[in-house]
Order: C-alpha cells, then sequence, then structure tokens
C-alpha cells in the first residue's frame, strides 16, 4: 500500500507497506481523480517509518538470534500487521511534473490532499506518454534500473548540436556508454570524430564505417596545410620557443612564403643557413628535428587528408589512436586534427560532426574547450566529454551542458561538486549516485526531457579495447 | 574482615523505614558466597498485558507470557505464548490465571532448579505447586526502593541477603549491583542464602538483576507497534470498532499536563 504521508520543504513523504516495494529512482503518481489532476514524484530516499517500540523490537529481534526463540499461540493476523507496520517505509519524493487536465507541467503549486488522493507506482513509459514525446530517431541507451527488461529509449536527434557529459570512476563503464552511442549514431549515418587515448574505439571486425588513425602511419598533415600562426602557436606553446626565436622562425617563414618555396624541408634548411644568433638558430634547429621525429608532418601531400575520411555518405567513426604517444606529441595531434576539423566546419565544407572528448583536459586548455562550447552550434560540432574527474571541467561547461549521464561516485568531494554544477538537487543527486551499480548511469537532461534516469548500459562487444588488462588474470578466472 | 552488619544498626541508619515497616530487618546481613553452588536449571516467567480499548460490552486485551529456560550457563530457550487477543469484562482480563498457569507449567518443566517469576505473591500459589519438582520459587520485586537514598551506602557492596520479614528478604546479587527484593516460600535465612549462591552460580546478573528473568521480560513485554497492529487486526478481521480508554485527566489538562 502507497499512501502520502507528508510534506517537508521541497521532499513529499509517502507511506510504503509492504508488499508494495518501490527503490530509489522510481516513479509515483499521486491522483486526485476527481478534480482530474495529478503529481508526479520520484523517489529520491527512503528511510523506515519510525514507530514506537520500533528500538525495542530490534534489540529483541537481535537477542533471539542469540538464543533458541519458540513462539507457540501466536496470532498470524496481528503478526502480519505487525509485520507490516514494522517493514513499512517512508519513501522520500520529489516533484518531477505535474498533470492537470490532461496537460503535463514541469512544475506546480498544488499540494494533493491526503484523504482524497491515491498513490500508485508508474513505470517510465507511462511518464514518457503522459509527457507526451515523440521520439523522431529512437534509440534504448540501457534498461531501468528498477524495471529490468524495461528499455530506455531516448531521441538521438537530441544529441544533435548539443554538449553532453559521461562522468564516472575508473571502470565505472563510461567509455562503454560512449561506444553505444558513438555506434548508435554511426548507424543512424551521423559523422563521429573520437579523441581516443587509449585506442579502444576500434571495432573487432572490419567495417568502413570504422576508422581508426595511427599518426604517423595513415594520419599525417601537410605542411602545406598548416598556417603560420598554427605553426607558431605549436613552437610557443607545446615545445616552449622563446620569443626571440618566434621573431626569426617569423621572418623566414615570410621570406619563404613570398618566394614560393615554403615548405618544411626548406624551413630547415634556411634556418640552418640564416645569418641569425647561434643560440637562436640552435634552438630553432632542434625543435624543428622534434617535430620532423613525430612523423605526422610532411611536405608531401596525401592522398587522403585527415577530413576527407569524414566525406563518405554512410555514418563514420573517426578515431584518433592515441596510445604510445608522448604527452607532447599527443598535444600537437589533437591541435593539428582539431584545427582542420574546425577550419572544415567553419568553412561549411564539413557536415556536422559528433566529437568525443576522453579526459578532455589532458590535451588541451580549459579556455581552448569553452571557446569550442561557445561557438558550436554554429561550427555544427556536437560534443561529448568523458572523464572521471568531475573537476576538471570547467563549470561553465557544466552550465551549458544538454544532457548528462554520471556513473557511480562515492566520494563526498565529487558529489558535492557535481551537485554545485548540475541541475538536479544534492540529495537526489547524492541518493542516485553514491548507490549505483557498476555499468548503471543517472541519465537527466535534453536526452530524458529534464526526468532523471538510472539507467543500466548495455554492454558491447563490437570494440576492441577498453578491457582492464590484469596481471593475475588466471587467478581471476578460478573464482 | 567483618561481612556481617547488625540488623539493629541498620534500624537506626533508616529510622524513617524502620517506622513505616520498610525496613522491618529480622536479622543479620549474610553476605552471599557466590563460588559455592551446584549447577542447577534455571527458569524465569513473565507475562505482560496491554487494554487495547473497550466498546459498549468489553475490555479488549492483548496478552503475551515468556518462558525462559537457562541450563549448562550458555543453552537458553525462550518459549514465548500469543499475544491472545481477549475480550473481558474486567480490564485486567485473564492476565492474573494466564501468570499462574505459567509459573506452574514451568513449575513442572525443570527439577531441582529455582524458577523465577516477577514480583508475585508466592501464598497465592503456594498450594497448588506440586512439591516433587523440588524448585526453588523466587519472587524479584524490582521495583522496591527505599524513601531514604542512603541505604545503598549503608549496605554493603559485596553479595549479600538480608530477612525481612515473612520470608522476605533482600539481597545484592552482584558486587555493586543494584539491591532487589526476594520472597522465597518457607526458607530461613541459611536457606535463602544457598538458593541464591546458585542462582549467582548458574545465571548471569546484569546490574544485579538476573538475567533469564530479565529475558523473560523482554520477549514478554507487548510494544507500542504490536497494540497497534492488535487495534488493526480487530479492526480489518473482527469488525470490532474500539475506544481507547478515557482518560479524565488527560482530556482535562492536556496531553502536557494531564
Amino acid at each position: 500500500m502507497l499512501a502520502l504521508f507528508g510534506k517537508t520543504g521541497q521532499y513529499f513523504e509517502i507511506l510504503e507497506t509492504p508488499p508494495d516495494e518501490v527503490n530509489i529512482g522510481d516513479f509515483l503518481e499521486i491522483s486526485e481523480v476527481q478534480l482530474n489532476r495529478s503529481l508526479i514524484l520520484q523517489v529520491v530516499d527512503v528511510a523506515y517509518l519510525s514507530i514506537p517500540g520500533e528500538l525495542e523490537e530490534i534489540m529483541r529481534l537481535a537477542k533471539a538470534q542469540e538464543i533458541i526463540v519458540e513462539n507457540e499461540g501466536h496470532n498470524t493476523s496481528i503478526e502480519q500487521f505487525g509485520d507490516e507496520i514494522i517493514s513499512s517505509k517512508i519513501l522520500k519524493c520529489k516533484v518531477r511534473g505535474a498533470l492537470l487536465n490532461g496537460h503535463f507541467y514541469r512544475s506546480t503549486l498544488w499540494v494533493p490532499s491526503r484523504y482524497k488522493t491515491t498513490v500508485k507506482k508508474i513505470s517510465t513509459n507511462e511518464i514518457k506518454s503522459v509527457m507526451g514525446n515523440e521520439n523522431k530517431i529512437p534509440f534504448s541507451i540501457g534498461e531501468l534500473l528498477s524495471e529490468p527488461g524495461g528499455n530506455v529509449v531516448v531521441d538521438l536527434t537530441k544529441l544533435d548540436g548539443s554538449l553532453n557529459i559521461i562522468l564516472g570512476r575508473k571502470g565505472a563503464g563510461k567509455s562503454m556508454l560512449a561506444k553505444t552511442l558513438v555506434k548508435a549514431l554511426v548507424n543512424n549515418g551521423a559523422k563521429c570524430f573520437v579523441i581516443d587515448i587509449n585506442n579502444e574505439y576500434s571495432v573487432s571486425h572490419s567495417s568502413r564505417n570504422f576508422v581508426s588513425l595511427v599518426p604517423g602511419k595513415n594520419l599525417k598533415f601537410s605542411f602545406h596545410s598548416i598556417s603560420k600562426p598554427v605553426f607558431i602557436s605549436i613552437l610557443q606553446n607545446l615545445f616552449n620557443l622563446p620569443q626571440s626565436s618566434i621573431m626569426e622562425i617569423s621572418r623566414i617563414w615570410d621570406r619563404l612564403k613570398e618566394s614560393g618555396h615554403l615548405s618544411f624541408k626548406s624551413l630547415k634548411k634556411e634556418i640552418a643557413f640564416a645569418q641569425i644568433n647561434d643560440y637562436i638558430r640552435d634552438a630553432l634547429i632542434r625543435r624543428l628535428e622534434l617535430l620532423e621525429s613525430s612523423g605526422i608532418i610532411t611536405d608531401d601531400l596525401p592522398e587522403k587528408t585527415f577530413i576527407d575520411e569524414f566525406r563518405s555518405s554512410e555514418g563514420r567513426c573517426v578515431s584518433l589512436m592515441l596510445r604510445g604517444q608522448s604527452s607532447i606529441f599527443r598535444k600537437l595531434i589533437i591541435q593539428l586534427s582539431m584545427n582542420q576539423l574546425l577550419e572544415s566546419l567553419e568553412s561549411g565544407s564539413l557536415e556536422p560532426i559528433f566529437l568525443f572528448a576522453e579526459e578532455a583536459h589532458l590535451y588541451q586548455d580549459m579556455s581552448f574547450w569553452e571557446d569550442l562550447v561557445t561557438r558550436m552550434r554554429h561550427l555544427g560540432l556536437s560534443l561529448f566529454f568523458i572523464t572521471n574527474e568531475p573537476e576538471s571541467l570547467s563549470k561553465f561547461i557544466y552550465r551549458q551542458s544538454d544532457s548528462i549521464f554520471i556513473f557511480n561516485y562515492i566520494n563526498d568531494n565529487d558529489i558535492a561538486f557535481l551537485s554545485k554544477v548540475t541541475d538536479l538537487d544534492s540529495d537526489s543527486l547524492t541518493a542516485f549516485i553514491s548507490n549505483l551499480p557498476e555499468r548503471c548511469c543517472l541519465a537527466t537532461g535534453k536526452i530524458t526531457n529534464n526526468i532523471p534516469l538510472l539507467v543500466k548500459t548495455e554492454p558491447l562487444n563490437d570494440f576492441k579495447g577498453g578491457f582492464t588488462r590484469l596481471f593475475f588474470k588466471k587467478e581471476y578466472l578460478k573464482f | 574482615m567483618n561481612t556481617e552488619t547488625n540488623a539493629g544498626l541498620l534500624s537506626k541508619e533508616l529510622p524513617r523505614e524502620a517506622e513505616k515497616g520498610i525496613l522491618d530487618l529480622a536479622g543479620n546481613i549474610v553476605p552471599i558466597n557466590s563460588d559455592s553452588g551446584e549447577e542447577v536449571p534455571i527458569a524465569a516467567v513473565d507475562s505482560s498485558f496491554v487494554v487495547l480499548g473497550q466498546d459498549n460490552e468489553n475490555f479488549y486485551i492483548l496478552l503475551r507470557s515468556a518462558l525462559v529456560f537457562r541450563k549448562n550457563q550458555n543453552n537458553i530457550r525462550v518459549v514465548r505464548s500469543g499475544p491472545f487477543l481477549l475480550s473481558s469484562e474486567s480490564s485486567e482480563g485473564h492476565f492474573h490465571e494466564m501468570e499462574i498457569d505459567n509459573i506452574l507449567r514451568v513449575n513442572e518443566t525443570i527439577s531441582n532448579g529455582i524458577v523465577l517469576v516477577d514480583g508475585l505473591d508466592l501464598k497465592e500459589i503456594e498450594s497448588k505447586l506440586k512439591s516433587y519438582h523440588k524448585n526453588f520459587l523466587i519472587s524479584v520485586d524490582k521495583v522496591f526502593q527505599f524513601e531514604n537514598m542512603r541505604v545503598f551506602s549503608v549496605f554493603p557492596k559485596y553479595p549479600f541477603v538480608v530477612n525481612l520479614k515473612d520470608n522476605t528478604f533482600l539481597a545484592r546479587l552482584s558486587p555493586n549491583g543494584f539491591i532487589v527484593k526476594l520472597s522465597l516460600l518457607n526458607s530461613s535465612i541459611t536457606e535463602a542464602c544457598k538458593v541464591l549462591s546458585m542462582l549467582i552460580r548458574n545465571d548471569e546478573l546484569s546490574f544485579g538483576y538476573p538475567l533469564t528473568l530479565k529475558l523473560a521480560h523482554i520477549f514478554a513485554k507487548i510494544l507500542p507497534y504490536e497494540a497497534s497492529s492488535a487495534r488493526l487486526s480487530l479492526y480489518m478481521k473482527e469488525k470490532v470498532s474500539i475506544t481507547r480508554k478515557l482518560d479524565g485527566r488527560k482530556l482535562l489538562l492536556g496531553s502536557l499536563w494531564g
């Protein structure tokens, strides 16, 4: 039995007695049938009903476990009601919307009567039907944690042009969810670009829709495609080139450009024979040799550029495989790739792209990403940030986010930080994410029509990597 | 060590109690030797009742009893009876009969042991007891209090027993434990001392109170939620709607002062 018990602040308290069983994250409907109105609530916490004599009964039960207790002549009816009373729970619920005369509203000032209302548990599908939202491209991200077999079908178009964040502890399943989304997008003709720092987005079977780019092998950038500001910025920011050396290389670059002989080889040669300070010459030559050793900058024009990989009538996922690259080269590769990608998007020569960035703070400044977030809608870029450190992303990015997927966090600091930057209240957030099992996440925002859902994500075997390599693997297999 | 305290001295120390007959010491304070005493079974009986309410004709009462058996120190068995839902013309219903029945039942279950009961006048059941079981019945009065609180400092800290009038004794069963008032049928101070040393030897003591009897209280007690379940059961299953016993004081003065 479920009944409206009370209201404290923003929370409604529902009395639950056996055999009903409602869990955190479930939805309830309080209906006042005569007036054709109802409240949609979500359970954010569960507490035991405080009853007189509960402590004594619990102590008695504990004592009864130590000794032999025989019951005779007991009244089953009284016992049954007693069990119901002592097992009763109070469900702390938050209002997620109201249904007034058949119309759904996000908020309401109406407080239902305790006497005239009925309370029942409702499924997510019922909520969706009352909200009347249609999915243009339906896609299942998993099943509801509280309703095994009940698929969480979302509208894939809601990811288009939006900023999405996937958060979770190491091994919680965030990469698996990202891969599920990539696969769904590609299957529906979308173009995805994945900054893959662990080489885990390549598919196990050969597929022309999934392309893995290995820097120095099938990923090279033509020197002619790199503009002077980009080249100078690389030398300055990544290779710490001093200002005096920048001025010299800038002058040499301009001279070669004017003469029509600009190439990486000629730039290096010109520096070697130019009448400049020896220290500056050494500094420049050392950095150019380092750049050359990366193997990704070439004077030749590659048959197919990195951008060409996206020019396909079908869906495509291009992943940048960065495992094994040093921090500097990783930053260099990403800077060059992003530069070309943004130029193509800006010029309109490329269709909108879905960009998946794992641990984005490791290879670009937050100011770069904030700038991208500001311009993403105009560029035609949909962004996915995937990280295990909530604080690595700026508050600005959280504020701009459309959808957020949060896997289990148990650290109070992480939860406190997330409650400050997300739209969810801290109580709901704490109740949801601190108790989430492995591979389960809280999905909220545009993708779920702003209704927080607890989702068990689907396992995926299409991708090669992403598994934890274990030294004691054999020992684990024994159990 | 002086192990005996003069009873006359105690009467002088506690004149008010002596005057009112609360402390009518008939003998000397005798220390109990807790190391002696043979191994015997211990049993305890307790019952409780709650008046759920009344309708036009009857009182509705909830009854429960617990029998606790202790053998070889660690072997404890509890037999709980009830709760029984009864309707009766009197508000105490059949509580008293149930309590006596339970004592007799326990007395027949063990032999050569000690049966502990909660503050009952043993003369009420003396004639019904079958002597061949040879159990010692001890009625423990835990609510016994002296008006003069100095009594705790006057009596010795070690386990002792002192005879009050008519088979009634005062005893401290564990060092620094509470002093309890005990009744034993037809027992001299020497017999009482022997029985109590057996009790100390065979039962645990919690603040000077026998654990077996404490367990009987715990398992017999009807908790408020159980009374609520019984009221619910009466209403749902028997369609009996009852009202609580009227409390004039509460009605007139409210819950705060009533």
